[in-house]
C-alpha cells in the first residue's frame, strides 16, 4: 500500500504549511517550492527560502512535484498532491449530515478547516491534474468550497475537481456560481441507492434526503453542471436496481456517467459486511438489468470497483480500473490472468474469506 | 349527393362537445368523403363505405385529440419557453 | 398531478400505444385512454404515469426538469459547419438507370472545377471554425479528379485538428495512385452494391465485363483496405428487387454487417425512368420483408446483420439527441451544419436541394463560393421545419423520433404543406416506427434477440416495453 503520509523534521512553525517539492537544479517557481538540495540514503533535504527540512523514507519512489502539507509540531506531513498519481483526493470536512450503512469514511463532529491550504495545494499541482474532494460531507462547508473551486479555476483553468456530495445542499441561490464554474472541469460525484425513497433514506440514515437529493439534482441539471451518479450495490438496495434504471433515464437523461460501484470493505461496510455485501460474482443479473436499460436508452454506465472476473465477459467493457493506486492490491492467482493489465483489482481491505465466491483469472 | 348506405349518429357528452367543432373540422380533413351533420350534442357520420366502426373510433379520436391538444397547450408553451427562453423564466 | 400531453395509435392486440414529446412511451387500452381524455384518470394511473416518466408534482421538480432535458435533447441544433460534400466533376464513367445525380459523360466539357473554383473552395475551408471536418466526395465519379481529391486533403490535414474523407465512388475504375489514396487512415470508401450481382448489373454496370471490373475491384478494396472501411449501399427498385436472403448473403460476402437499403430516389435520372406516386406501400412491404429475413438470419448467424437506416430509427425511439442522420432530424435546420458545393462552385444545403434546383422546380442554392453564403430563401424554408406544432404530427405519438424534410416534400408534390399521411416521408418512416414498436412489444423469441442486438444490449430489458393496464 502507498503510504499517504511522509516522515519529516518538523519545521518551526504554528499554522499548516504547505510545500511542493521540486527536482535538484530547478528553479523555486513559487514560495512555496522546495527545492532538493542534499541526497542521503534515507534522507533527502529540501530548501525552502532559506529554510531546510528533511524527509525520510523515499529512497524508491520519485516525489518530485508533490505537495505536501506540515502540520505544526507533527514529524510526519500529508501528501496532498502525489504528482505520479491519478488519484489524489482532498479530504476537506469529516462532518456529515448523513450515516449511510456502509459509510468508508464514518463521521466525526469537529472540523478543521484547511481551505486555504487546499485551495494553494491544488493551485501547485501538475499540469491538467484533476483532483478529488471528499469528505464527511463537503457542501456542509459550502461557500468555503466554491471559493476554493472559483480561486483554482483563476489561477488555474487546467485543474479539474471530482467533488463527492451527497447533494442535499443546494439551493437556488447557488446557481450562477455552479454555472460559472466550468462544467468540464468539475464533475459532482452523488450518491443514489434507490427510487423508492424509504429504501434510500434507510440506506443513508436521514428521513427526507431522497426528497433534498431530487432538488439537487435538478439544481444540477439546470445549472448545465457534470454529474458522476454513483450506486453502491449492496444487499438493501439489490431488487431496486431495474427500477432505479428506469427512474435515472426519465429523470437523470443528462448525467455524465451513472457508476454502479460494488461495496468498499472499510468503515461501517466492514462492520456491517455480513448484512450488506452482495457477491455479484455468483448472480449478476439485477446489475445487468441495470446497464442494459441504461445502455438502450443511451445512458453511459460503468461499474466501478469490480474486479474483472467477477463480471461476466458480456459486461467486462463496462468495468475500467477505478481502485486508487494506493489502496489496491491483486490476489495471488492474478499473476496468471491475462486481463491484470486492464483490471483493477481489488480493495487493500478486501478479504477473501468473506468475499466473491467466484473469482479466478481469465 | 351520392347515397350514403351507412349511417350512425353518436351522441357526445357535455363534457366533450366545447371540442366538437375542431373535432369535426379535423375529421374532414381526414376524411373528405365522409359526410358529417352536427348539433348541439350529436354528430351523424354518413358513408357509402363499409368502415362505420373504424370511422367512430377515429371520429372520438379526433375529439379526444381536440381537448387534449387545448388543454395542454399552456404546458406545451412553459415547455417551449423554457428550452429556448431559459434567462427569463424564474424556475 | 398534471400529466404532459399524450399522442396515442391504435396498435396491435387492441391496445394502443402511447407517447409524449419527450419520446417516452407504453402502451394501454381504452378504458384508458377514455379516462385520460375524460380527466378521470386514478392513482393507480397516475403512479404509472409518473414513474414512466409522463406526469410530475410541480414545475421545476426532477420529474420535471427530466422531462424537460429530455424534450430538449429531442431538438436538433446545428453546431458550427464541419461537413462538407464537394462534387468536383459531374462526369462519370458509369450510367447508372437511376442516377440521382445527374451526370455527363466523361469526356464531355466544362463540367469540372477549374482552379479558380478550386482556390475559392480551399478559401471556403479556410474560413470554416471548426477543428474537426469530414469531407465527402461525390460526382458523377470523384475518382477522376483525383488531383482534386488530393489537393483537399493536404490542405485540411495541415489546417485542421482532424479531417475524414469519404470517397462516393463506382469503383469501377481506380488507379494505383487512387488505390493508395484510399488505403490512407483518414479515408474512407463509400459505393453502391445494388443488391445482387444481377441487379447491379441491370440498373448500373450494364455490360457483364464492367459488372466484373466492379466485383474484382470491390473484392480487392475489401482485401486491401479492410471491411471496416468501406460502406456499400444497395439501391433498391421494390418493383424488381432482389430477394432480401440474397443482398444479406452478398454484403456478407464482403464482411458488410451494416446493409443500408435506400429506395429508388424519385429525383434527376429516376425520375423519368420509375414511377414514383404510390411507391412507398411497395417500398414498405419490401422494407418490411427485409426486417423479417434480418430476423430469421440473426437468430442462427454467428454474424448478426442490421439495416443501418432502421436500426437508426430504432435508437431515436430509445434516446433523445441521436441526430446523427442528416434526413431524420427534428427542426431539420439544413444549409448550417453542412453543404454541398457544386461542379460550378455553387453551394446548396443539401444533396436533394441540389438535384430540385437542377431539374429546374425551385432555386435553392444558397450562394458560391466566391461570393460566400446567402441564407435568405434557405432559412425562410429552415423557419418551417418544426414538426412539434405541425397539426398532423402533433398528434402523432411518432412525432418526438421522427423529423421533417421539406426539400423531399418539394421535389415531390412541389409544396411543404401537404397533409402529412399523403406524403411519401410520412408513410414511410410510420411503417417504420410501427415494426419497431410491433418489435418491442413482440413475445417472439427471435425478434427479442435481434432487437437487443440492435438496441446495442445484451437483452432489451421489459421495462423498456411497459403494459400498463
Amino acid at each position: 500500500m502507498i503510504s499517504l503520509r511522509l516522515k519529516v523534521d518538523p519545521l518551526p512553525i504554528d499554522e499548516p504549511l504547505v510545500v511542493r517539492l521540486q527536482a535538484p537544479g530547478s528553479p523555486a517557481r513559487t514560495d512555496h517550492d522546495a527545492v532538493l538540495a542534499e541526497v542521503a540514503p534515507d534522507r533527502r533535504e529540501y530548501d525552502l527560502n532559506g529554510f531546510s527540512f528533511g524527509v525520510y523514507g523515499v529512497s524508491d519512489e520519485v516525489i518530485d512535484g508533490d505537495v505536501l502539507m506540515m502540520m505544526p509540531g507533527e514529524t510526519t506531513a500529508h501528501r496532498l498532491i502525489r504528482a505520479g498519481s491519478a488519484h489524489n483526493t482532498l479530504l476537506v470536512t469529516e462532518q456529515c449530515d448523513q450515516l449511510c450503512v456502509m459509510c468508508s469514511q464514518p463521521p466525526k463532529k469537529y472540523h478543521a478547516d484547511l481551505f486555504e491550504q487546499f485551495t494553494l495545494a491544488a493551485s501547485l499541482a501538475p499540469q491538467g491534474a484533476v483532483i478529488g474532494v471528499s469528505g464527511g460531507e463537503p457542501l456542509l462547508h459550502k461557500d468555503r468550497l466554491f471559493c476554493m473551486l472559483e480561486e483554482v479555476k483563476a489561477r488555474r483553468p487546467d485543474i479539474g475537481f471530482h467533488v463527492l456530495t451527497n447533494a442535499q445542499h443546494f439551493s437556488r441561490a447557488d446557481f450562477e456560481r455552479l454555472q460559472r464554474l466550468d462544467h468540464e472541469r468539475v464533475l459532482w460525484g452523488v450518491p443514489l441507492y434507490s427510487a423508492i425513497p424509504e429504501n434510500h433514506d434507510r440506506i443513508v440514515g436521514k428521513p427526507g434526503a431522497f426528497a433534498n437529493l431530487e432538488q439537487g439534482l435538478s439544481i444540477l441539471m439546470r445549472a448545465g453542471a457534470s454529474l458522476e451518479l454513483r450506486t453502491v450495490v449492496m444487499q438493501q438496495n439489490w431488487q431496486d436496481l431495474s427500477a432505479l434504471a428506469d427512474y435515472v433515464s426519465t429523470r437523470l437523461n443528462f448525467l455524465t456517467v451513472w457508476a454502479i460501484m460494488q461495496l468498499e470493505r472499510i468503515g461501517y461496510a466492514r462492520m456491517n459486511w455480513k448484512d450488506t455485501f452482495q457477491d455479484t460474482s455468483s448472480d449478476f443479473d439485477q446489475i445487468a438489468r441495470a446497464v442494459d436499460i441504461a445502455t438502450a436508452r443511451g445512458i453511459k454506465a460503468s461499474l466501478y470497483n469490480f474486479p474483472l472476473c467477477s463480471v461476466p465477459p458480456a459486461y467486462q467493457d463496462f468495468a475500467p480500473s477505478t481502485i486508487s493506486d494506493w489502496k489496491r492490491k491483486y490476489l495471488d492467482f492474478c499473476l496468471n490472468c491475462r486481463s491484470k493489465e486492464t483490471c483493477g483489482g481489488f480493495f487493500q481491505w478486501y478479504s477473501h474469506t468473506e468475499g466473491f465466491e467466484f473469482l479466478g483469472p481469465l | 349527393m351520392d347515397r350514403e348506405d351507412y349511417e350512425r349518429t353518436l351522441s357526445i357528452e357535455p363534457e366533450l362537445c366545447p371540442w366538437l367543432a375542431g373535432a369535426v373540422a379535423r375529421f374532414h380533413y381526414l376524411y373528405p368523403n365522409v359526410h358529417l351533420s352536427v348539433s348541439d350534442q350529436s354528430v351523424t357520420l354518413a358513408t357509402s363505405d363499409d368502415q362505420m366502426p373504424a370511422l367512430v373510433q377515429d371520429f372520438m379520436f379526433c375529439l379526444y385529440r381536440q381537448k387534449i391538444y387545448s388543454e395542454t397547450l399552456p404546458l406545451r408553451t412553459m415547455l417551449i419557453e423554457g428550452v429556448t427562453g431559459f434567462a427569463s423564466r424564474s424556475a | 398531478m398534471p400529466v404532459v400531453p399524450l399522442k396515442f395509435r391504435p396498435h396491435q392486440d387492441g391496445l394502443l400505444l402511447f407517447a409524449d414529446d419527450a419520446g417516452g412511451y407504453f402502451k394501454s387500452d381504452h378504458a384508458f385512454l377514455r379516462r385520460y381524455a375524460c380527466d378521470q384518470l386514478t392513482s393507480g394511473d397516475l403512479a404509472f404515469l409518473h414513474v414512466n416518466g409522463h406526469a410530475y408534482n410541480a414545475v421545476g421538480d426532477l420529474a420535471y426538469s427530466g422531462f424537460e432535458h429530455r424534450f430538449a435533447e429531442r431538438l436538433y441544433l446545428p453546431r458550427e459547419m464541419d461537413y462538407v460534400i464537394l462534387v468536383p466533376t459531374l462526369r462519370c464513367n458509369l450510367a447508372c438507370g437511376y442516377c440521382q445525380v445527374s451526370r455527363v459523360n466523361e469526356a464531355t466539357p466544362g463540367f469540372d472545377w477549374d482552379d479558380s473554383i478550386v482556390e475559392a473552395v480551399l478559401g471556403f475551408l479556410d474560413s470554416l471554425s471548426a477543428r474537426k471536418i469530414k469531407v465527402e466526395f461525390q460526382g458523377g465519379e470523384p475518382l477522376l479528379r483525383l488531383d482534386v481529391i488530393e489537393r483537399i486533403r493536404d490542405f485540411c490535414s495541415q489546417r485542421f485538428d482532424a479531417c475524414e474523407l469519404v470517397i462516393c465512388t463506382n469503383l469501377q475504375e481506380v488507379s494505383d495512385p487512387a488505390w493508395d489514396l484510399l488505403g490512407r487512415d483518414d479515408v474512407f470508401v463509400s459505393t453502391s452494391l445494388d443488391g445482387n450481382r444481377m441487379t447491379h448489373q441491370k440498373q448500373r454496370t450494364i455490360l457483364p465485363g464492367k459488372t466484373d471490373q466492379f466485383f474484382s475491384n470491390l473484392d480487392f478494396a475489401v482485401s486491401r483496405l479492410g471491411s471496416e472501411k468501406i460502406s456499400a449501399l444497395p439501391t433498391i427498385d421494390p418493383r424488381n428487387a432482389p430477394s432480401p436472403e440474397e443482398v444479406i448473403e452478398t454484403f456478407l460476402n464482403y464482411d458488410i454487417r451494416s446493409i443500408y437499403l435506400r429506395p429508388v430516389n424519385y429525383q434527376g435520372f429516376a425520375r423519368k425512368k420509375f414511377d414514383a406516386r404510390g411507391s412507398a406501400d411497395l417500398w414498405n412491404r419490401y422494407h418490411a420483408s427485409f426486417i423479417d429475413a434480418l430476423v430469421e438470419h440473426n437468430w442462427s448467424s454467428a454474424v448478426p446483420v442490421e439495416e443501418y437506416y432502421f436500426v437508426h430509427c430504432l435508437r431515436r425511439v430509445l434516446r433523445s439527441g441521436h441526430n446523427g442522420h442528416v434526413d431524420l432530424r427534428n427542426p431539420n435546420i439544413v444549409g448550417h451544419g453542412y453543404v454541398v458545393i457544386d461542379y460550378d462552385g455553387k453551394i446548396y444545403p443539401t444533396d436533394e436541394a441540389r438535384m430540385v434546383t437542377r431539374i429546374g422546380q425551385f432555386d435553392m442554392s444558397m450562394g458560391d463560393v466566391f461570393r460566400g453564403i446567402s441564407a435568405e430563401t434557405i432559412d425562410r424554408l429552415n423557419a418551417e421545419a418544426l414538426n412539434n406544432f405541425h397539426p398532423d404530427c402533433v398528434h402523432c405519438p411518432y412525432q418526438a423520433f421522427c423529423g421533417v424534410d421539406l426539400v423531399d416534400d418539394i421535389s415531390r408534390y412541389g409544396r411543404i404543406d401537404m397533409p402529412k399521411h399523403m406524403t411519401d416521408f410520412c408513410q414511410r418512416h410510420t411503417s417504420i416506427f410501427d415494426r419497431i414498436f410491433a418489435m418491442i412489444y413482440s413475445d417472439d423469441p427471435k425478434v427479442k434477440k435481434t432487437l437487443a442486438l440492435w438496441a446495442g444490449t445484451s437483452h432489451f430489458d421489459p421495462l423498456l416495453a411497459k403494459v400498463h393496464q
